[in-house]
């Protein structure tokens, strides 16, 4: 074997990413915040005309933070973890180095194409597939590109074995071409429309009515499959064995839970579509492929728990140890509560509540942010060779950021099953007891507490920032890169 | 052919096919617990390509690269 004493790992793809996770992150999260506190006081819709309405910023949070933040999260831990575990620099290819930071350029310029357009108004209206076709283009090129860094690299591995974390995130990206190209078959009307009104920032679906759903449905919990839960539980085995020193506890039992989640996954979409217009049996197997993904998730989730066996104080002495453990946690909490909303007696009630956002966010904000920033950390000492900046103000971010989700989820379970039992209540007569609007005025307390838990989360998401930015510039130089805990002042 | 002979086919159809997975998934869950347990092939040695991840640090199963050959 070549000896690579005088070869090392090249971060500076890395490094871009990271810069473009912190970035998005806080567009996406303000934005959220901003959302949630309109819901709360509908007088903040009105503050900059069209540009400022619930409707032009919600599809931009939900972009932002999937496709900007985790994203970025996603490709900035590829870049490093692939490196790693296949032990192969890209400094050793100039065409993957190349490859690697147009892929990140093209990445960048369509994200923010993505925040002008969508603030300009221009949707197809398909929840987290609002892109309009040009930019549906540009992703498609990145997407492939980010496929040719990942599969140049696994062939110039000096490692024959391809670790599980190499496997999640080589799913995530065959899933989502899958995925992304079928539900974004879009028809551009400009070419078709004669001369019929029409602009080149609009297109129509090629599927129609219940196909329509069906497809976006599919391809809409895929992406929560493959963007929010695969590649994280890639960065989650990579890791947290790695910041603890610990081996995985079950290296087999992550193959297995790899195996079963690729396989129930891409089943469980039609939960979406409960009481809907699809065939009765697509409900029934949405809602049984639903219950039975507890048991590839919990798979991995109890094996992460189980790798801090006889190692537990590590959790009282390093914050980013507790984010992990954190994330693992709630990532039991929302596969679990996940399925019980996809049973059709508990979705009669669930549907269309604010439960459904209060799960969603359990799993981003606890889940996928935690990692995500969890493995930003870690990686920070490495990149930069410097100690992380402050271990206080990590603690502190974290346990703000953790009252800040619960504070959103404990809203919005209650918001949500109050909602839900409200729609449903009738009189001896058969007639509604309440009208929406009456609804409305019971959950403002609880919209109110929503956006002061999110408020949290931003406010923590700042000092992360700041935390990261004094560590690459100021935090004291470390002469040999550490083994394992990463070193904070 | 009618609806419901449709429906018939489709239900057989259903529960055959998941009990094929089945059988596959835990016959493969069954296999590797098996390989491990004999000593056939040691799944739990990978964790180390986490912990042992430096550059210069032996791969635990060396792949042959052009490259290298020409160093």
């Amino acid at each position: 074997m070549q000896s690579n004493a005088q070869l090392e790992y090249d971060y500076s793809v890395v490094k871009l990413f990271t810069f473009a996770t912190i970035l998005f992150g806080i567009i996406g999260m303000t934005i959220g915040v901003i959302i949630a506190f309109q819901l709360a006081f509908p007088e903040l819709s009105n503050l900059a005309g069209e540009y400022g309405t619930f409707s032009r910023l919600r599809p931009l949070h939900t972009n932002g933070v999937a496709f900007g933040f985790t994203l970025s999260g996603i490709f900035a831990t590829w870049y490093y973890v692939g490196q790693r575990t296949l032990k192969m620099s890209l400094k050793e290819s100039k065409f993957l180095m190349r490859v690697a930071k147009l892929h990140f350029w093209l990445y960048f310029i369509t994200i923010l194409l993505a925040v002008v357009t969508l603030i300009s108004g221009y949707t197809t209206s398909k929840e987290y597939a609002e892109l309009e076709w040009p930019l549906d283009l540009l992703v498609v090129v990145w997407w492939v590109l980010w496929g040719v860094a990942m599969f140049g690299m696994i062939g110039m591995r000096r490692e024959r074995a391809i670790y599980v974390s190499i496997w999640y995130y080589m799913s995530s990206f065959l899933a989502i071409a899958m995925l992304y190209i079928f539900n974004n078959m879009e028809v551009p009307t400009i070419f078709w429309s004669g001369d019929a009104p029409s602009s080149i920032m609009h297109s129509i679906s090629m599927y129609s009515g219940t196909n329509d759903a069906l497809v976006q449905w599919w391809y809409g919990h895929n992406a929560v499959a493959f963007v929010f839960t695969t590649p994280i539980i890639g960065i989650i085995y990579y890791f947290l064995p790695k910041e603890s020193g610990q081996p995985v506890f079950s290296y087999k039992l992550s193959v297995l839970a790899f195996w079963g989640l690729m396989f129930v996954y891409l089943w469980a979409g039609g939960h979406h579509l409960l009481y809907s217009t699809v065939p009765d049996w697509m409900q029934t197997m949405g809602s049984a492929m639903s219950v039975v993904l507890i048991l590839p998730s919990w798979g991995s989730a109890i094996n992460m728990l189980l790798t801090m066996k006889g190692e537990w104080q590590q959790l009282q002495t390093s914050p980013l140890i507790k984010f992990m453990i954190l994330a693992s946690t709630f990532y039991m909490l929302s596969t679990i509560e996940g399925p019980i909303q996809a049973i059709k007696s508990v979705n009669a009630i669930a549907h269309f509540t604010d439960w459904i956002p209060g799960h969603v966010h359990d799993g981003t904000l606890g889940w996928v942010g935690f990692m995500i920033i969890a493995g930003l950390y870690h990686m920070a000492p490495r990149m930069y060779k410097r100690e992380i900046y402050s271990k206080k103000l990590m603690d502190t971010q974290f346990w703000l950021q953790t009252t800040g989700i619960v504070l959103y989820f404990t809203s919005m379970w209650i918001a949500g099953i109050t909602q839900g039992m409200m729609w449903r209540a009738y009189d001896d007569y058969g007639s509604l007891l309440y009208s929406f609007i009456d609804t409305v005025e019971v959950l403002h307390p609880y919209y109110t507490l929503r956006g002061i838990g999110g408020l949290f989360y931003l406010t923590g998401f700042f000092m992360f920032a700041f935390n990261m930015y004094k560590t690459a510039t100021s935090g004291r130089v470390l002469d040999k890169e550490p083994a394992n805990a990463s070193p904070m002042a | 052919m009618s609806q419901e002979t449709l429906f018939t086919i489709a239900g057989y159809g259903k529960f055959f096919i998941t009990l094929f997975i089945f059988i596959m998934f835990y016959g493969y869950a069954y296999s590797i617990y098996k390989r491990q347990k004999t000593g056939e092939k040691d799944f739990e040695k990978y964790s180390n390509l986490v912990l042992n991840d430096s550059l210069d640090s032996t791969p635990l199963e060396p792949r042959y690269r052009k490259q290298d050959k020409n160093d």
